[in-house]
């Protein structure tokens, strides 16, 4: 079960002391206060805390000393340090020694509720309990991936290498399975990281349009001036661009999409001139891309310059040791979101969760566990309380005799359609099926008035 | 909850208002147009939108600003943001945000009609991810 998040503020000042005060309580957080460094490394050395505020108004040098300390005795603590705004040298010296945030004096009650908010909801500590094991993967900048699977290892450890290398990476699984997250991940654990990340969805826009989006438009106009969209590409200048669902795009655009990975530049629409372009590729597929490129379906020289650093994201139900751990995360998230009081996960929920197969994977599990905690109502998520996406198999009305999927589909459509007082398109996007299969599937079910 | 076939304009100036309506009605899309951010807040409350085209020259504060505002009432409605002139800085801004297209007012309507019609079904394909 997940504790309640605790913060520790080192404080010697009041009205810091107020602000924080006043925040747990708005957020419900758990928090101490120690009025001196020594006090706050005594607490430290008790217990664990998800995040510590350093606000103490004492010489640079002291602040610093303070903040290596606790670093040096827990490597992952999170802390933020409040400065003077002019105290520019200090505040590089406090990222330099591992600092989460830096903050300005005097404390700003909104600043710090926004930061302290990003933080815990991007990063969640394990409990120290946890068999010393750490099973997030690399968080760098926030960006937690979430696993403790020996494949979600390998991945963590391949991000790790790839990233700094500036290759092209190819990454491949199904919808849901992270792959944009490990993108963003190897984008910000390379030297690129202060420049733009730019997600593309290769399959949204028709052809001209998504060649005018990536590549940018010349055109005069009436007045007889010519105006640039500059587009993407231009525009994530030293930066990473990622193109997702590769697989879906056009012939011709694959053509253009070769020329940048091999000359670096790119044309706009309506110009002759060339432009060169400083990005580095990570492309992602849900298909069998070198499948197509074998059927001639996908250009091969393009399939081979995307294919050098392949990594494979399996899909959830092959890495079952990671549902719990993900479910914990995303209630984590979810609870302070939604400012809720969900503390955990019945036993029978956790395992209604392993025993499911998870078709729409981590994006699957995040939106069941964001919709268990809006429905739960008390701290604990109960079987009831999992809406899944094909099945709503809580346990209230016992499962059907006959255990066929077709047969609690149609349970679950006649469930969801009366809920609903049979409104029909209202019916499709509950059940994230478009009204023409929903349709369908009234008829086949026999389940029209 | 239903509805996300309609798309909001929010764009001050009457004429690109209505260039896009008459340019969006031939598709058989429902508009709605605002002149402001803050008449846009309000629209929303009330319609569902998949689709929101915003300019970058708005009374109260710059398109581009507006854009996580107007997203965090509807977060699944993809935006599209129109510039009656265009610089690489402000492209820059326009695309630091969460923007499906970015379309330049001097360039062919039917491209905006295209692009809108495009946001639609991207905004019902990743609701169908998994709701
Ligand atoms: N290992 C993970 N740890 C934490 N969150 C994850 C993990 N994998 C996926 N997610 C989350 O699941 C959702 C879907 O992931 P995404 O990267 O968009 O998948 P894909 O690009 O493969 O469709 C996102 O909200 C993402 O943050």
């Amino acid at each position: 079960m997940l504790r309640r998040r605790e913060l520790l503020f080192i404080t010697n000042r009041p009205s810091t002391a107020s602000i924080a005060e006043s925040l747990s309580q708005e957020q419900s957080y758990g928090f101490q206060t120690a009025a001196t460094p020594a006090d706050g490394l005594h607490l430290l050395a008790e217990r664990q805390f998800d995040l510590i505020l350093l606000d103490i108004d004492r010489s640079p040098e002291a602040v610093l000393q303070c903040l290596r300390t606790i670093r040096h005795d827990d490597p992952e603590a999170l802390v933020f340090v409040v400065l003077p705004g002019d105290d520019v040298s200090t505040a590089v010296a406090a990222m330099k020694h591992g600092a989460a945030d830096v903050l300005i004096h005097p404390l700003a009650a909104d600043a710090f509720a926004g930061a302290v908010r990003s933080v815990l909801l991007a990063t969640v500590r394990p409990p120290v309990s946890a068999a010393g094991k750490n099973s997030r993967v690399g968080i760098e900048n926030n960006l937690a991936i979430v696993g403790q699977t020996d494949v979600m290892r390998q991945v963590e450890h391949l991000i790790a290498k790839v990233a700094p290398t500036d290759a092209t990476v190819l990454i491949c699984g199904e919808s849901g399975t992270g792959k944009e997250l490990v993108a963003k991940a190897i984008h910000l654990q390379s030297s690129r990281r202060r420049a733009a990340f730019v997600a593309v969805d290769c399959s949204s826009l028709v052809e001209n349009l998504f060649e005018s989006e990536l590549f940018g438009h010349v055109k005069g106009s009436f007045t007889g001036a010519t105006v640039t969209k500059h587009g993407r590409f231009e525009l994530a200048d030293g930066g990473t661009i990622f193109l997702d669902e590769i697989g879906q795009i056009s012939p011709n655009l694959q053509g253009k999409l070769l020329r940048v990975l091999q000359e670096r530049e790119i044309t706009k629409v309506g110009s002759n001139q060339v432009v060169k372009v400083d990005v580095r590729v990570i492309a992602a597929t849900n298909t069998q891309l070198q499948l197509a490129a074998a059927q001639g379906k996908f250009r091969r020289e393009l399939f081979y310059r995307l294919h050098v650093l392949p990594i494979l994201l399996p899909p959830l139900r092959q890495r079952k040791p990671d549902i719990l751990l993900l479910a914990q995360h995303f209630l984590e998230k979810y609870r302070l979101i939604r400012r809720k009081n969900v503390q955990g996960i019945s036993p029978k929920a956790e395992q209604r969760m392993l025993d499911y197969d998870w078709p729409g994977n981590v994006r699957e599990l995040e939106h069941v566990i964001e919709r268990a905690v809006v429905l739960a109502d008390g701290p604990v998520i109960m079987p009831r309380d999992l809406t899944y996406f094909s099945v709503d198999i809580s346990d209230e009305d016992g499962l059907p005799d006959d255990g066929r999927l077709a047969t609690l589909e149609r349970l679950h459509i006649a469930k969801a359609l009366s809920s609903f007082d049979g409104h029909r398109a209202r019916t499709a996007e509950y059940l994230g099926i478009d009204r023409k299969t929903l349709r369908a599937k009234i008829i086949r079910y026999g389940l029209s008035d | 909850m239903q509805d996300v076939d309609w798309i909001l304009v929010v764009d001050p100036d009457p004429k690109a208002v209505e260039a896009w309506r008459t340019c969006l009605a031939i598709q058989g899309l429902n508009v709605e147009s605002v002149p402001s951010v803050k008449e846009a807040v309000e629209k929303l409350r009330v319609l569902r939108c998949g689709c929101l085209v915003i300019d970058v020259d708005l009374p109260e504060m710059k398109g581009y600003e507006a854009v996580p505002i107007l997203q965090a009432i509807e977060p699944s409605a993809k935006v599209i943001m129109t510039a009656s002139a265009n610089s690489r800085d402000l492209e820059s801004k326009v695309r630091q945000q969460n923007v499906f297209y970015y379309h330049i007012k001097s360039f062919s309507a039917s491209e905006l009609a295209s692009a809108v019609s495009d946001a639609l079904q991207a905004c019902k394909k990743s609701q169908s991810k998994v709701t």
